[in-house]
């Protein structure tokens, strides 16, 4: 069927007709300058008729009278009001054909065959074909903006594109085309229209994304312009409501009613689908005895959010019977911790609380971080469950107590007799889509608030990277976070649209980690010539840093899984051949700083309390060495010295934190590794290599059958092996190596010497002698460092004390049957 | 042809659609109406004493404590029975005159199309012949 014949099938077809002729631009302006008009005009009639008698307005009624002025204006007011009611009633009839496909679920029926979004763009398209109808309808404009392309590229695309006579409409996935059919059949049946997005970087789902917030944000316009629904006029508050219920004045004290809290009117929570959890508490507080539920999840808002949707339940009386009309009281667990400071007083305390809500007979009593007040409580010796017990199981009381998930398994769920009253009630962590869907509205306020403009990739990117780059709490608390900071921050830098890119700038600024959005022309050069940056520290291991260099590129540019670490890699070798200078080069190139570098050695983690040392200690409480150092630091390299040496529970927990970027710490906490680059080093095999080294072969053309010894002697599993992006062998160094080492090392010593004004001359006699003395085969260059010290600055130190060695001499080192002097010229 | 097209369309919507939307409005206001005055809820708990501030009878019988008790929710109740009733009252006479209003809104609803026109010509005609005065 084509366009034409189609869209007059359904009776929305009047209505685009209609709109075709009134735009809703031209409809708002007739509507307000009609306003207008007659509002200036009866002021005006008004004054006249009181003043015309008046002395000094004599000629002005003369004026009037002689071009009846007096009916020419009652004229101009019942022109402009009859203007005014037409375009009052034109706006109402185009609302009537919206469906709410987003706001209000599928509210539509069937023979109307098309939503209004998507006939506007059939419409639009009805004398070209629907690829033009997206393009000149208003709604498809709206799209493209969102998706941030500009109306210059449209026009040279859409000129570019022939018309297609009598197109056939497509065919819907459901009863009713929706829009996103519309785009779903143009991406997969016009390859220019999809190369035309993906040049831009758009993909389909980005494409139906930008179509979702869009059509969100006219429903929600035209939604919330009802107010005569049921819904919203249940919002206003009754009076005499709570005549027939008692007062709680010592609960007023510690709690606050939320009923009328700004979350619950915000349009942010309605798309977080909470009903599954909304409906379990409903069961819970219907129930004739225990009507009590625990509400356990992570720290954070999302407790709280399944509360205010709950509220906003209440409030439009869309909830079952045993909820209806009743007032949601926020009872604050640490009004009361810090205000009953002795047993006997929180006991009064409590017990004329809960005997007051029940007095009450219309209150939920929601419990704040009960945990806390439940810890306190047994802190002073007092049997809280006991004490509460006879209240939570009366008929006559429903409490929501608010847990978060470590308190919950560290303090409460052991105890039955507690947990008897409560049904518990897990509350699920919202996934990204979802996440997207908040931030819709909340994005659209700031853009009211800052005069800026979102893209739907920076608001896909908010959901992404709260998760990925902020470790700890709810997502979607960070990403609104975010948001709120993020627009400001490009008010002031004087970005007027943000996209993907403006996220990332400022991710990057806030928390120093590299996130792939721009790369400057100066951090390509880096990243393009990182083995040479590397290789000016780390000497005779090319293809170590060949390897490190490359999955460094990879996670720069995105390409890399971003669910593992930024790179894993097992560093195999004898001591003293650069494994650990590696990891430091690696912090300082990449991460800026050697200080980006965290070094934990793995011996010291034998031990059967090896865990507990790293993640903490569920008992005592205490944090762990590694979960406090992420938490501190999430971007950065973590070396893990003589890995081998550690117990099997700590390479287990490697496993997981390799394959999926985090791990649980003591309290359950997530701790997000994916911003770190992980290195673990070991001299297993060393023997091997260096029994290569002397057969004359390259240990790294044997890398299979190294590994394959250090499997069979049991230090790791083959497992774990494969979990590391690569192991890489370094090989023991050659004199030529440790010549160029010792050459970097004596550089240093100079240019301190230079601070001094002093200079000391580098001979090759003395590099050899150094490389001679500093190193040997079992430690490589490891004891250099030290000798250069002892011997190298020890006499410099001494020719200064003598007063020898003055500004400006030159400090020069003769060698004599391995012997070493010092002469100052 | 298509301004006429257009025209008949919006008047199907004004005398079908709309026109139910017209009587759902009247019913929404009315409940609208109806729980802003909790007269469910007032009439529910009619002799229920004022904000429930009753003494509790003492379990030793007493008769000056007991009789006092009874006195205080005895007025606490009749407190609450004529505040409610004052209420109640005032809700349900403007739930009437709501009532009452359905008719008018709907005769003012069908002649819309009329009114407008009859506006918009009247006002067209003083402003270009005004031929009397007011």
């Amino acid at each position: 069927m084509n366009i034409n014949d189609f869209l007059k099938k359904s009776s929305i077809y009047n209505v685009l007709a209609t709109e075709s002729l009134i735009s809703e631009d031209f409809r708002n302006k007739l509507s307000k300058i009609s306003k207008i008009i007659i509002v200036v005009l009866v002021f005006a009639l008004l004054f006249f008729y009181f003043t015309k008698n008046s002395i000094r307005f004599i000629r002005l009624k003369e004026f009037v009278d002689s071009y009846s002025l007096v009916q020419r204006t009652v004229g101009l007011i019942l022109y402009n009001v009859g203007i005014y009611i037409y375009s009052l009633l034109a706006s109402f009839y185009l609302s009537s054909a919206y469906y709410f496909e987003k706001v209000v679920k599928n509210k539509y029926s069937k023979n109307e065959l098309y939503t209004f979004s998507a006939g506007r763009i059939l419409y639009a398209g009805r004398k070209t074909d629907i690829l033009h109808g997206f393009f000149d309808s208003k709604i498809g404009k709206l799209i493209f903006l969102r998706l941030g392309i500009t109306s210059k590229d449209i026009k040279v695309f859409y000129n570019s594109q022939k018309i297609i006579p009598k197109e056939e409409v497509p065919k819907s996935e459901d009863a009713v085309l929706k829009l996103k059919d519309i785009a779903k059949y143009l991406y997969s049946t016009k390859p220019d229209f999809a190369r035309f997005l993906n040049n831009k970087g758009i993909t389909d789902k980005e494409l139906l994304g930008a179509i979702d917030w869009v059509i969100y944000e006219i429903e929600t316009k035209e939604y919330n312009a009802e107010w005569w629904r049921p819904e919203a006029l249940a919002k206003t508050k009754s009076i005499a409501e709570d005549w027939s219920f008692g007062q709680t004045f010592l609960l007023d004290k510690y709690s606050r009613n939320i009923i009328n809290d700004q979350e619950v009117d915000s349009q942010a929570l309605s798309f977080s689908n909470r009903d599954a959890e909304i409906s379990q508490i409903e069961n819970a507080l219907s129930k004739s005895t225990d009507a009590n539920a625990m509400l356990i999840g992570e720290p954070g808002q999302e407790k709280m959010q399944v509360i205010w949707n709950m509220c906003r339940n209440i409030k439009s009386k869309n909830i079952s019977a045993a909820l209806q009309n009743k007032k949601p009281i926020l009872l604050i667990s640490n009004s009361i911790v810090s205000a009953c400071k002795d047993k006997d007083t929180l006991e009064n305390q409590v017990a004329k609380i809960f005997n007051e809500v029940i007095k009450a007979g219309n209150i939920i009593l929601i419990i704040d971080n009960f945990a806390e007040l439940y810890k306190h409580a047994e802190n002073l010796g007092s049997d809280f469950t006991n004490l509460i017990d006879p209240f939570l199981s009366s008929s006559s009381i429903q409490v929501i107590a608010l847990a978060n998930s470590s308190d919950f398994h560290q303090y409460m769920e052991s105890n039955k007799a507690l947990m008897n009253n409560f049904e518990t009630i897990i509350v699920k962590p919202l996934n990204t889509e979802e996440i997207v869907q908040i931030i819709y509205s909340s994005a659209l306020e700031s853009e009211r608030i800052y005069k800026i403009f979102f893209t739907y990739q920076a608001v896909q990117e908010l959901a992404d990277s709260a998760s990925y780059y902020f470790s700890g709490g709810v997502s979607s608390d960070k990403a609104i976070d975010l948001l709120n900071e993020i627009a400001p921050w490009s008010k002031r830098n004087g970005k007027k649209i943000i996209g993907k890119d403006e996220v990332l700038e400022y991710i990057e600024q806030k928390t120093n980690i590299p996130t792939g959005g721009k790369i400057s022309s100066k951090e390509k050069d880096k990243l393009l010539n990182l083995e040479n940056l590397i290789s000016k520290r780390v000497i005779g291991q090319k293809d170590a840093v060949l390897a490190v260099s490359n999955a460094l590129r990879r996670s720069r540019t995105g390409v890399r899984n971003p669910n593992k670490p930024i790179g894993s890699f097992l560093f195999l070798g004898p001591t003293g051949v650069g494994k650990t200078e590696t990891a430091k080069a690696l912090a300082y190139v990449f991460f800026g700083s050697e200080e980006n570098m965290m070094r934990l050695d793995m011996s010291e983690y034998q031990t059967d309390d090896a865990m507990e040392k790293l993640i903490g200690s569920f008992a005592s409480g205490k944090p762990g060495v590694f979960s406090s150092m992420l938490r501190e630091k999430q971007y950065g390299v973590v070396l893990l010295d003589e890995f081998e040496k550690t117990n099997k529970d700590v390479l287990n927990l490697f496993l997981q934190i390799l394959d999926e970027g985090f791990f649980s710490d003591m309290s359950g906490e997530k701790i997000n590794t994916r911003n770190i680059i992980f290195i673990a080093t070991s001299n297993a095999g060393a023997e091997k290599i260096f029994a290569m080294v002397e057969a004359g072969k390259n240990p790294k053309d044997a890398t299979e059958e190294i590994i394959d010894e250090i499997v069979s002697k049991g230090l790791f599993k083959p497992e774990l092996i494969n979990r590391f992006d690569s192991t890489i062998i370094f090989k023991p160094l050659e004199n030529t190596d440790l010549q160029q080492i010792a050459k970097i090392m004596l550089t240093k010593v100079s240019d301190r010497m230079t601070e001094k004004g002093l200079k000391l001359e580098i001979s090759d006699a003395l590099i050899d002698y150094v490389v001679k003395n500093g190193s040997n085969k079992a430690f490589g260059a490891r004891p250099m460092n030290r000798f250069i010290q002892d011997s190298i600055e020890g006499n410099v130190a001494n020719l200064i004390l003598k007063g020898e060695a003055t500004s400006g001499k030159v400090i020069k080192f003769s060698i004599d049957k391995n012997n070493l002097s010092a002469k100052v010229s | 042809m298509k301004l006429l097209v257009t025209f008949f369309g919006y008047l199907g919507w004004h005398y079908g659609k709309a026109l139910m939307a017209v009587f759902s409005f009247w019913k929404n206001i009315l409940i609208f109406l109806f729980n802003f005055f909790s007269i469910k809820n007032l009439l529910g708990n009619f002799f229920t004493p004022w904000k429930r501030l009753a003494d509790s009878y003492p379990k030793r019988f007493n008769i000056k404590v007991y009789f006092f008790t009874f006195l205080v929710n005895t007025i606490m109740r009749i407190v609450g029975m004529i505040l409610r009733f004052i209420i109640i009252t005032i809700g349900l006479a403007c739930c009437a005159i709501f009532v009452i209003f359905l008719p008018f809104a709907l005769v003012i609803w069908l002649a819309l199309p009329l009114i407008i026109a009859v506006l918009i010509i009247s006002g067209l005609y003083f402003l270009i012949i005004p031929n009397y005065k007011i």
